[in-house]
């Protein structure tokens, strides 16, 4: 049922030029931030997110799922353009859409990766729109014990597959929720876990560990590998020549028709990929890249054909809005964005799950809103700006490096005016340095870590209620034991299957096979 | 991930890693047993180094499931480049922001922004000098008129 006014309420928030302005901000940092290589939608959002708590609740989704989407498309700018995806999730974009830059079609390239990223994005946020609720009002009959099942299986799946190795998801999910126990426990508010530091008695806030351990721990491992590539001199002077200066064949309609299968094939694989907790777009990209493929072997695609960039970037595209499927129906995030998306809304004093839907019906509008109109201001200023963005993207590490630094010195700073806060976001940053460097995913880390307190207060009150039987707590329903064991079934089919670590291989096999076909064919 | 025989030391592989990691685990769980609070019970008869007690073990276990897994020989290319040097670089790195942290709520934003962003960037490698200085300066003012229109006051004594 529409509440039709919250309704009203949700577009008297959106439709307004403070929320539309910053609308257009998010989405014109993203396209940028995805341009760039080195730097990610998690990066562009960690950084952005302790601005966010002086805005208004509009304006605040307009700016952080704006970044989203853009940095999502962003990324394929700089794999069009110079083979070098801006993120992981346009590496599959390169194959076709780089070979079609240098048959000199480098302008059909980028339309058609606009334009289907666009289309995917906007479909599937209306499939999140239709599902969210429906889940939601399922998610609301549970109790105690089954949200601290939900919330444990949740953990394991995001163990399972996110990154290639089982044993340091599950060490990443581990931490997070070590992390999450320093300060004053969530029922009683005893102080505990606090290394004897007075300044620890309130725990770790969110924004100094997500800004630690995505910008500055990413930006340590750019100085790092800086440092090793001797006295390459950058020069800044000529970046900016030529901006606007990309002409070539544009995309036609018909050409766009034309995609429409590998446009749905990315909008069902990403949409489906995209609401399982752990995977992410790239995979959401390489998988539709790869089923396109198979399903059309007559249109060659690998070779340098529109229809595989649309495939890729319909794929990575389609996941941005079902990514918070399960942050808005269980209040558990699915990947590292949504869990940053999630802690704007707490920000906001609105805690995301089911009873969001009840309790703060307006936000929930204008975040459906935001989501649909995001993809309005991502073709706009996508398909004015993308050949500037272009050149950005040749903007050197080296000045970027102390910018991001700097961002994250004042966003951690900034958030409470706390001088703590900005030794532990740099404590951080060496804890990112050292899981980027060991492989170890940082998405369960923080998803944990938000999840933690939870958690512990599901189970707490369900300890109260069954009056301290820990047997009648935990398994205390059908669809509590149903979950018991579907934990325990994923632990173990996961690591002995090895499900993600598969899915890496057949990513890096596409790779390899299309470095060859293409190597072969360049000495032919 | 790159199969290490032969090529890194030991202590670069997974299994020379995790051996650290489960070490370090070792030390937080006793610190965490000679903790009075660990065995303080709350009214709900709950004990409050529970939930942190679950999450250490947890995190030891992983650690020592790398020891022994399928993956013990693998070194990711990160771990191997790492040298002594980039950890001390990092440190020095964060050391630096923290200094300019210090300075910058001391003295002022648009004074000492530049001058960081500048040094930093030529030290990364950005030649000519004023060109670092210039996208320093240009860089330092944006962000500050860009923190005030969204309300965030950052130190200067010239605004």
């Amino acid at each position: 049922m529409i509440d039709f006014d919250a309704l009203n309420q949700a577009i008297s928030m959106v439709f307004t030029f403070n929320t539309m302005l910053w609308l257009a901000i998010g989405v014109t940092i993203g396209v940028g931030v995805g341009a760039m290589p080195g730097l990610t939608a998690t990066t562009g959002i960690a950084l952005m997110l302790p601005l966010t708590f002086s805005m208004d609740q509009a304006a605040a989704l307009g700016l952080l799922i704006g970044l989203y989407k853009g940095a999502v498309y962003g990324g394929s700018i700089s794999a069009i353009s110079f083979a070098t995806p801006g993120t992981s999730e346009a590496a599959a974009t390169v194959f076709d859409g780089h070979k079609l830059m240098q048959r000199g079609k480098g302008k059909k390239a980028l339309l058609i990766a606009l334009y289907a990223s666009v289309t995917a994005d906007f479909l599937s946020d209306v499939i999140t729109i239709l599902i969210a609720p429906m889940l939601a009002l399922v998610a609301l009959q549970f109790g105690p014990s089954e949200r601290f099942w939900l919330m444990v299986l949740a953990v394991c799946l995001l163990g399972a597959l996110s990154g290639a190795h089982f044993a340091k998801g599950m060490f990443s999910a581990a931490l997070g929720l070590f992390i999450g126990t320093v300060g004053a426990d969530p029922v009683s508010s005893v102080p505990r876990n606090t290394f004897d530091f007075w300044w620890l008695a309130d725990g770790i806030h969110l924004i100094p560990l997500v800004v630690g351990i995505f910008a500055m721990g990413a930006m340590l491992e750019k100085v790092c590998e800086l440092s090793s590539v001797r006295h390459k001199v950058q020069r800044i002077g000529g970046t900016f020549k030529g901006l606007f200066s990309m002409s070539g064949e544009g995309l036609s309609f018909r050409e766009y028709l034309s995609c429409w299968k590998e446009m749905s094939i990315g909008l069902g694989v990403g949409t489906f990929v995209g609401m399982l907790p752990g995977l992410g777009s790239t995979v959401g990209a390489f998988l539709s890249y790869g089923i396109a493929k198979q399903a059309s072997p007559h249109k060659k695609i690998g070779t340098g054909r529109i229809e595989g960039v649309a495939a890729a970037e319909a794929g990575n595209n389609a996941t941005v809005g079902p990514t918070l499927v399960p942050l808005l129906a269980f209040g558990i995030p699915g990947s590292a964005v949504a869990a940053l998306i999630g802690a704007a809304l707490m920000l906001q004093g609105a805690t995301p799950g089911p009873r969001m839907f009840e309790l703060y019906p307006a936000i929930i509008y204008s975040l459906f809103l935001v989501l649909l109109l995001g993809n309005i201001f991502n073709l706009g200023i996508g398909r004015v700006f993308a050949f500037v963005y272009a050149k950005l993207g040749e903007l050197p590490a080296p000045l970027l490096v102390p910018i991001v630094m700097m961002m994250a010195v004042i966003g951690a700073y900034a958030y409470e005016n706390n001088p703590y806060d900005v030794l532990i976001m740099l404590f951080f940053g060496i804890v990112g340095l050292f899981m980027r460097s060991f492989r170890i995913p940082e998405a369960p880390l923080i998803i944990t870590f938000l999840l933690a307190p939870q958690a512990e207060e599901n189970l707490r009150r369900g300890l109260l209620i069954n009056e301290g039987d820990w047997l009648a707590t935990l398994l205390s329903s059908p669809l509590a034991i149903g979950l018991a064991i579907g934990v325990v079934l994923l632990t173990y089919i996961s690591s002995r299957m090895r499900i993600s670590e598969r899915m890496m291989e057949i990513s890096e096999e596409q790779l390899e096979a299309e470095s060859k076909a293409s190597s072969d064919r360049s000495s032919n | 991930m790159a199969s290490a025989e032969g090529k890194t030391s030991w202590i670069k592989t997974n299994q020379g890693v995790s051996a650290c990691l489960s070490a370090a685990c070792l030390v937080l769980i006793i610190y965490l047993l000679n903790q009075e609070w660990v065995y303080q019970q709350l009214r709900d008869g709950f004990h409050l180094g529970f939930v942190p007690m679950i999450a250490a073990g947890a995190m030891l276990l992983c650690a020592l499931a790398m020891l022994v897994d399928r993956h013990k020989r693998d070194t990711t290319p990160e771990i191997a480049r790492l040298k002594a040097k980039h950890w001390i670089l990092g440190l020095v790195a964060l050391a630096i922001c923290y200094t300019y942290f210090y300075f910058t709520w001391n003295i002022d934003f648009l004074l000492i922004s530049p001058i960081f962003l500048a040094l930093g960037s030529y030290l990364l490698g950005v030649r000519p000098l004023l060109s670092a200085l210039i996208a320093g300066v240009v860089v330092g003012s944006v962000i500050f008129f860009l923190f005030r229109i969204i309300g965030i006051e950052l130190p200067s004594m010239l605004f």
